[in-house]
């Protein structure tokens, strides 16, 4: 069963909790072209969240080119050969701001590399 | 000899199904999930129970044999409500001093569609359930021509007619039947619009023994209420077939198998489905909690009443007991409850203002 998981203990938006997830399966390939998304009024259902926080989910993932919404009919999968280039600038900021969290940790060169191998390892092989 | 077997019966159905609640098992107690392990004080509490109900049981039964018959209908009509409210005073005790684990504010949600409503259902019992409406309704068209211009159509606790009208009145019962299939079929869209939160370990199992929950609390519902009609039935095709010249013995009999039909689907129902459900709910508590994704401070009055504005949901899993509760803050909520009361007192209003005309 395909599940995405949420946290109502992080600070992490939920609507951004949903969006990450949703894009990680599209990524792994536990998400297909054309696959079908759970309605934005079941999805909230399940979270327990108003319907405009997965819908503004859905909408983030439409924005990159990943998720297809039409008027009436459930979100699809778009396939990730047809997701829009990610800005590489930014994804550099928010990785730089994950290294930076890891050296304030006291982790050095080395065990940040780990980490990243580590959580390489992890995304690929679910 | 037939009216005070029917006033006996009705006590110790009421009886039989306090009694078959009154339990103290394991972590459970009135089949609820204290959260915590059971003492002496919750094992008192289910004695004091079954003391009250065996106590009612004995002076009803006594009364129904001896006493004169209206102090036997009144002590039929009043006595059960002794254990019923003992019952409930011991409770709302035990649920004040639950200490149920917080739900995790960490789960999984399923991006497939859950299964629906029609999945749970039994195929077999609906067919039952439809042909049993279809049929009582052709064949009270049937007597209908050849029924007298007067019917009995209300009885006292001894099972005397006390009111008398049209045959077309007997229509209501048929209208009971339909509501009772109705309020199947929403009680059943109401387990399988439940939210589908699942831990973060275990997620299969979970998900399975969810599933199972839910197929358990719908045949429930489904032989409850089939049973329920098959004593509506009984009733409207008995009367007017007892109004019939040559056939009025058919009157006493008729009360009596609605009233063992009825109290067979209560009583059956709860000894076929309360285990198996307090197993699986037993179960779901120990891979994550039956109230998974609700909110913390949604619980009120020790966790008998949700509350939750911002959460959607409008049917939740009872957090100790078995089966469902409604999100108060949800508008439907009240809508529906308002309906479920309204309409039975309607149908009873309509019959009485027809008997008038």
């Amino acid at each position: 069963m395909l599940t995405i998981e949420v946290d109502f203990g992080s600070a992490r938006p939920v609507y951004r909790q949903i969006a990450e997830q949703v894009r990680g399966l599209i990524a792994r390939g536990d998400l297909s072209d054309g696959a079908e998304l759970p309605s934005v009024r079941q999805l909230a259902a399940n979270v327990g969240v108003n319907l405009n926080t997965v819908a503004k989910a859905y909408r983030i993932l439409a924005d990159e080119g990943l998720v297809d919404l039409r008027h009436g009919s459930r979100a699809r999968v778009l396939g990730g050969a047809r997701a829009r280039a990610p800005e590489v600038e930014g994804l550099e900021r928010e990785l730089g701001d994950v290294i930076s969290r890891l050296v304030l940790q006291g982790r050095g060169r080395e065990e940040v590399s780990a980490f990243f191998e580590t959580a390489l390892e992890r995304f690929f092989e679910r | 000899m037939l009216s005070r077997i029917i006033l006996a019966s009705t006590i110790v159905t009421v009886v039989l199904v306090v009694w078959l609640v009154a339990r103290a098992d394991g972590e459970r107690v009135f089949y609820m999930d204290l959260g915590r392990r059971l003492d002496e004080r919750d094992r008192a509490r289910v004695r004091r129970v079954q003391g009250v109900t065996l106590a009612s049981a004995l002076v009803g039964v006594a009364a129904a044999a001896f006493a004169p018959l209206p102090a036997a209908v009144l002590v039929a009509t009043l006595l059960p409500f002794a254990p019923i409210a003992w019952l409930l005073v011991e409770v709302v005790g035990a649920v004040k001093s639950a200490k149920p684990a917080e739900a995790s504010l960490r789960f999984r949600v399923p991006l497939t569609e859950p299964p629906p409503a029609k999945q749970y259902v039994s195929l077999p019992l609906q067919i039952a359930h439809g042909a049993l409406i279809a049929l009582s309704a052709a064949a009270f068209v049937f007597v209908r021509g050849q029924l007298p211009v007067l019917v009995p159509l209300h009885f006292d606790a001894a099972g005397r007619p006390n009111r008398w009208g049209s045959p077309d009145e007997l229509w209501a019962l048929g209208g009971i039947m339909l509501f009772c299939w109705a309020l199947c079929w929403f009680l059943v869209v109401g387990v399988a619009r439940e939210r589908w939160a699942l831990p973060t370990a275990h997620t299969e199992a979970y998900a399975r023994a969810s599933r199972r929950r839910r197929e358990l609390l719908v045949r429930m519902i489904e032989v409850l209420m089939l049973c329920v009609n098959a004593a509506v039935a009984v009733s409207w095709l008995g009367i007017a077939i007892g109004s019939l010249p040559g056939w009025s013995h058919l009157l006493g009999i008729t009360v009596a198998v609605a009233l063992v039909l009825s109290a067979g689907g209560a009583v059956g129902s709860l000894v076929a489905f309360l285990a198996p459900l307090a197993a699986v709910q037993r179960q779901l508590s120990a891979l994550g909690g039956v109230a998974l994704g609700t909110r913390r401070d949604g619980w009120r009055w020790g966790g008998m009443i949700y509350y939750a504005p911002d959460d959607p949901a409008l049917f939740i899993p009872k957090r100790l007991g078995i089966g469902q509760t409604f999100n108060f803050a949800r508008p439907a909520a009240w809508l529906i409850l308002v309906l479920l009361v309204v309409v039975p007192i309607g149908l009873a209003f309509t019959s009485m203002l027809l008997s008038r005309r």
